[in-house]
């Protein structure tokens, strides 16, 4: 293997390593009246490895930490060490410090973090004597070469050949080798159907035989195609590890005492959705921490137990995934978001709306309720960002809350970023493809229900409700298109909480699409999120909800919006 | 023939760096992450050679070395411990339970190739 290989697979290592200290250490905190000697072990073992590895590749620093850390586990080991909320505390920085000191190793930048020092002094103070030889900067040097044969060696048994090898259970694949093979397998169920479509009109005789080979080739296409996108699914334990400590940090810095509980963690997510929902589910529980969850006066008051309850929970559902954070605290004030929505001109002052109605306000730009804005959420950075993100992965988010039993926000996320279901749509000579989950309904107005051009742009009234209407033969300049709504249709799709139309001339199928990227040979076009190969071999553009809205408001002012 | 070697190690790092230092020295390499995988993979390997880390999940090196030793085939098989060479603890506990002998880590590859020969030519001439 050579040096770069053995290089990254310390650091992956490492990183594992490092994780597990961290998630070790959070538990033995939850736990420290009766400290469980089992994850004090693990934690050692960690530190162990970790320190051995470091000095072998030459890592000074790292192993000087690892061995200052390993000095004070032997001691919490044997009991010498007393497991407190303060020495959690030291170890937990010093963990990080061990992370920041395997981001600059594997980055190769010079300079060491600067609580590097006060970590090791702290570690030290709590040990008597360490045995290594550590230098000034915090390195150790551990003499290398050593080796020694105990006594005379046992007689051999008989000599047999190796037949097999121990067999390991993962494999670790590069991701883009991954799409290259999503890619190749999407092209086999484009050709399927493009076959499919041939075999249509084939001479009579040979029909039934071709259609057997084709249903077979469906059949293991497809069969293919599931196998290929369940390696790129991860358990979304990585995701859930993070949150542990999160949590605790926050609640930390608010005064507060919540116990996070997680559940199905082994729920498996696209490689891609994992990226892209740390940032969204961090918000959810900053949010949960910090305008949920009360003080432990105010629940002890409030006839609450002091320790507030955050839960996180996994789970897939057809192809959904679904993610819940739910919280025991105050729940949503629902006169304060009416207020305030009154005061920022979404709500007129005498408007009868839903409960769903007003909740779902708090997804919308610039809505904070917030007396006060708080450290960590609450700086211009809110839940309609956590909406957008989770939306530009295909997925919804919704509310629902008690008034003093809690808040639960719920997410519902498709199952791969790959693939999606599609509704394909004509405008002129063109085809487009919709996400199926971005539709509410299509209706073909009658003429009174669209009454013509307002100021703000032109609306269709569905059921008493003026919408917005986007033509999208408008939107791009496509000649000769359906002009007259009433001889087209109005898709209805949900943006920001609200029903926009959009005018297309038919409806034509319903089928998954490959989703393909177009940024490596278009720049990016507003409103479009990419392309897929239809079955009569034709590309057709998927669209962006949220993109067109941009495109049509920045095409006629304020068309778009209200 | 070549002679092998089985490495047990729960750092992927580590067992890797074995085994390249190993494999250059022309042994024929089997590894393992855990005692009791192991001493599962031994039954159908018998090696030459065992070099084992002490700290490990499911079962420590010790352990698995006290197993080597009561196990009718293998009980033979020279067993290396790999090790911190600070650790004398360790050290005596594992001659205790029948060791061939020692490898300090962080280790010298030449000096790995040194012991495991030795180990490998004492085990040949009797």
């Amino acid at each position: 293997m050579s040096h770069d290989a053995t290089l990254e697979m310390f650091f992956e290592e490492a990183a594992d390593l490092v994780r597990d200290c961290e998630a070790a250490l959070l538990r033995l905190e939850q736990a420290s009246s009766e400290p469980d000697p089992g994850l004090v072990n693990r934690i050692f073992r960690n530190v162990h490895t970790l320190k051995g590895s470091s000095a072998m590749l030459g890592f000074d620093r790292l192993a000087g930490v690892a061995h200052a850390l390993e000095d004070v586990l032997v001691r919490m080991r044997k009991g010498e060490q007393a497991i407190t909320p303060l020495l959690v505390d030291t170890l937990l920085a010093s963990v990080d410090v061990l992370r920041r000191l395997l981001e600059r190793a594997r980055q190769g930048s010079a300079g060491e973090p600067e609580d590097l020092e006060a970590t090791l002094t702290t570690l030290r103070a709590l040990t008597v004597g360490a045995a290594a030889h550590v230098g000034g900067n915090g390195s150790v040097t551990i003499p290398a070469g050593g080796a020694g044969l105990f006594g005379p060696t046992p007689d051999e048994g008989e000599g047999q050949d190796p037949d097999r090898s121990a067999e390991a259970t993962t494999v670790r694949v590069s991701i883009e080798k991954v799409d290259s093979l999503v890619n190749l397998v999407g092209e086999i169920v484009i050709t399927q159907s493009m076959i499919d479509r041939l075999v249509a009109d084939l001479a009579p005789d040979r029909v039934a035989q071709l259609e057997q080979a084709v249903a077979q080739m469906d059949r293991h296409a497809r069969e293919l195609h599931e196998r290929v996108m369940a390696v790129r699914m991860l358990p979304i334990r990585t995701v859930f590890s993070r949150c542990q400590r999160l949590v605790r940090d926050l609640a930390h810095a608010q005064g507060k005492q919540v116990v996070l509980e997680t559940s199905g963690e082994d729920t498996e997510v696209d490689k891609g959705v994992i990226e892209q929902i740390a940032d969204p589910l961090t918000h959810l529980l900053r949010n949960a921490i910090d305008h949920g969850i009360e003080t432990p006066e105010a629940r002890r008051l409030a006839g609450k137990p002091e320790v507030g309850s955050l839960r996180l929970r996994a789970y897939q559902e057809g192809g959904n995934i679904h993610l819940e954070v739910a919280d025991d605290g105050r729940g949503l004030d629902r006169e304060r978001i009416a207020r305030k929505a009154v005061q920022v001109g979404l709500l007129t002052a005498d408007a009868r709306a839903t409960d769903d109605e007003i909740f779902g306000l708090i997804f919308r730009p610039g809505f904070s309720t917030a007396e006060t804005v708080s450290q960590v959420s609450g700086r211009g950075v809110g839940l309609d960002v956590v909406r957008r993100n989770i939306e530009t992965l295909g997925g919804s988010v919704t509310v629902h809350t008690e008034p003093a039993r809690g808040t639960t926000f719920h997410i519902r996320l498709p199952l791969t970023l790959a693939i999606l279901d599609g509704q394909s749509l004509r405008v002129g000579s063109q085809t487009y493809v919709l996400p199926l989950t971005a539709i509410v309904e299509s209706v073909r107005p009658r003429p009174e229900q669209v009454p013509g051009a307002l100021t703000d742009g032109e609306v269709v009234v569905i059921r008493g409700r003026a919408l917005p209407m986007i033509r999208l033969h408008h939107l791009f300049d496509i000649v000769p298109a359906v002009e007259d709504p009433a001889q087209g249709i109005v898709v209805l799709v949900e943006h920001e909480g609200r029903d926009v139309a959009l005018l297309v001339d038919e409806l034509l199928g319903q089928q998954p699409v490959v989703i393909k990227g177009l940024e490596a040979n278009f720049q990016k076009v507003a409103g479009v999120a990419g392309a897929t190969i239809l079955s009569d071999g034709g590309v057709a553009l998927i669209l962006d909800v949220p993109g067109l809205v941009a495109l049509s408001r920045a095409r006629s002012g304020n068309g778009g919006g209200r | 023939m070549k002679s092998t070697v089985f490495v047990v190690e729960d750092s992927r790092t580590m067992r890797s760096l074995v085994r390249d230092v190993l494999e250059s020295g022309g042994y024929e390499v089997r590894e393992s992450a855990d005692g009791r995988q192991a001493l599962d993979a031994l039954h159908s390997i018998s090696p030459d050679l065992v070099i084992t880390d002490i700290n490990m999940p499911e079962m420590d090196g010790i352990t698995l070395l006290r197993e080597i030793r009561k196990h009718p085939a293998l009980g033979r098989t020279p067993v290396l411990i790999l090790t911190t060479s600070t650790d004398d603890e360790v050290k005596a506990s594992a001659r205790a339970a029948g060791a061939t002998g020692w490898i300090g880590k962080p280790f010298d590859p030449d000096r790995l190739c040194q012991v495991v020969a030795h180990v490998l030519a004492r085990r040949t001439e009797r």
